[in-house]
């Protein structure tokens, strides 16, 4: 065990992981427990995960999988909204109102579109990376987004981007 | 601008604005500490701690979190076996393998949940299952990356209810699995709606609830398994809190500040105070109390 090598690995890797985990999670304090679960137990193995090809990926990986069986065994107390309720004082800015729209559609995805949506167009992962990651077939990941992008498509979720390209261009 | 670029700028610029975790190296390295221990002390021993000094309860206990759903729990099997347990909230001083009517290697097989696919399932402490007569299974356990935080599952068919299936259970079953956050994993989050979930032994008659410790409210007693939602500014409850369980006989437990390692910190507390490790398919005596005593944090 290194622990020298698991701090360094933090540090450098760990603003990454929260930034996925915001992306795969419904609020920021999900998120913190999420990168702080995945790396407590990625310390508890590390001896075996630092010496794989890359950790940060296997890392990843276990966030993204944490993340879905998280939400599977929570599903009883919470459930996936339309919409969120504004709970802070809007932003006039564009960019508040890109990613506020863009937050309201994740939540919106069940939770492995949402882990393939983020890893295909956050992490730049191909299908097989993402396959392997969410340990399922290419033409599963396929259908995933598929269907992600179809829900986004459909006229809430349009009227979501209107929003968003009117604020883009 | 397509739906994929519109996709990608937005999850950036959300990415973009997550503030970093405060401590993160920190709160890593002492929780990861904690499951290295764990997993060692479990490899070791074949088997999870039992803290002698504690296990005089009567009643398996824990909170669970849960703000929606009916709920109800079909008639326990009639299974010989004493009911011990469990001194919530020392999760490192609970006591496994009791088992309520039997239950299926194949159902506590898919309850193990899968974090880490190259490493497989987790391996999964059970404290207690059982199977009711109209096949209900349940089961109380922990996973091994996740021991401070016990998880109750309900299925059929040997088939863990995520969750995703409520269309097909018995109707009387609408409600299905939850993680339970132990006093050592919650994290004071405030004014939650969680599931008091105490399981009695078989025989059970009666559980009441008392957040003082001197008024009693019984609770909802399905076969003798206990359920109350709490809401509390914690969600859990108070320090004074205590159950109360009865059966023919009279009450055989009522909850009170644990004896011993009340003051001790779940986090580093993972063995007896005389080290020595126990079996927790051991009988145990007839249990005497509960604890319900508020630890410090996570």
């Amino acid at each position: 065990m290194s622990d020298d090598s698991f701090r360094e690995f933090v540090i450098a890797r760990g603003p990454d992981l929260t930034r996925m985990a915001t992306l795969l999670c419904r609020d920021r304090a999900d998120a913190e427990d999420l990168v702080q679960d995945t790396l407590a137990s990625a310390y508890a193995g590390w001896r075996r995960i630092e010496t794989t090809t890359s950790p940060e990926a296997y890392v990843r990986r276990m966030l993204v999988n944490r993340h879905v069986s998280w939400w599977r065994r929570h599903r009883g107390r919470v459930e996936p909204r339309a919409a969120v309720p504004d709970t802070t004082t809007p932003d006039p800015t564009e960019a508040t109102v890109t990613t506020d729209a863009v937050r309201r559609m994740l939540r919106g995805l069940p939770p492995r579109q949402r882990a393939a949506v983020v890893l295909r167009y956050y992490a730049d992962y191909s299908d097989a990376q993402i396959a392997e990651t969410l340990g399922c077939a290419e033409a599963t990941v396929r259908s995933q987004i598929s269907r992600a992008l179809a829900t986004l498509r459909e006229p809430a979720g349009m009227a979501e981007l209107g929003l968003i390209e009117r604020t883009l261009t | 601008m397509n739906v994929e670029d519109i996709v990608r700028s937005g999850l950036n610029e959300v990415a973009g604005e997550a503030a970093p975790i405060p401590d993160l190296y920190s709160s890593a390295f002492r929780r990861g500490r904690r499951r290295r221990t764990t997993r060692r002390i479990a490899t070791a021993g074949g088997v999870s701690l039992t803290v002698a000094a504690i296990v005089g309860a009567g009643a398996i206990m824990a909170n669970g979190t849960g703000g929606s759903g009916s709920h109800k729990l079909h008639p326990l099997g009639q299974g010989a076996g004493v009911q011990h347990v469990v001194a919530d909230p020392w999760w490192d001083t609970w006591t496994t393998d009791r088992y309520y009517g039997g239950i299926t290697p194949a159902y506590l097989a898919a309850a193990r949940p899968t974090y880490d696919v190259a490493a497989g399932p987790e391996k999964i402490d059970v404290y207690a299952a059982g199977t009711t007569p109209d096949g209900t299974q349940w089961a109380m356990f922990t996973d091994q990356s996740t021991p401070h935080v016990m998880q109750w599952l309900q299925g059929w068919d040997n088939n863990p209810d995520f969750g995703e299936s409520s269309g097909q259970v018995t109707p009387d079953a609408t409600w299905t699995s939850w993680t339970i956050p132990t006093r050592a994993s919650h994290d004071g989050s405030p004014n939650l709606e969680e599931w008091l979930i105490v399981v009695g032994r078989p025989g059970t008659t009666g559980i009441d609830y008392s957040a003082d410790g001197v008024t009693w409210h019984p609770m909802d007693l399905q076969h003798g398994i206990g359920l109350k939602k709490l809401t509390t500014p914690t969600g859990f409850p108070p320090a004074a809190a205590k159950v109360r369980l009865t059966d023919a006989s009279g009450v055989y437990a009522t909850g009170a500040p644990a004896s011993a390692g009340a003051n001790a910190d779940p986090a580093d507390s993972q063995t007896s105070s005389d080290g020595s490790v126990s079996n927790p398919n051991q009988p145990i005596a007839t249990p005497t109390s509960v604890s319900l005593t508020r630890s410090a944090g996570r």
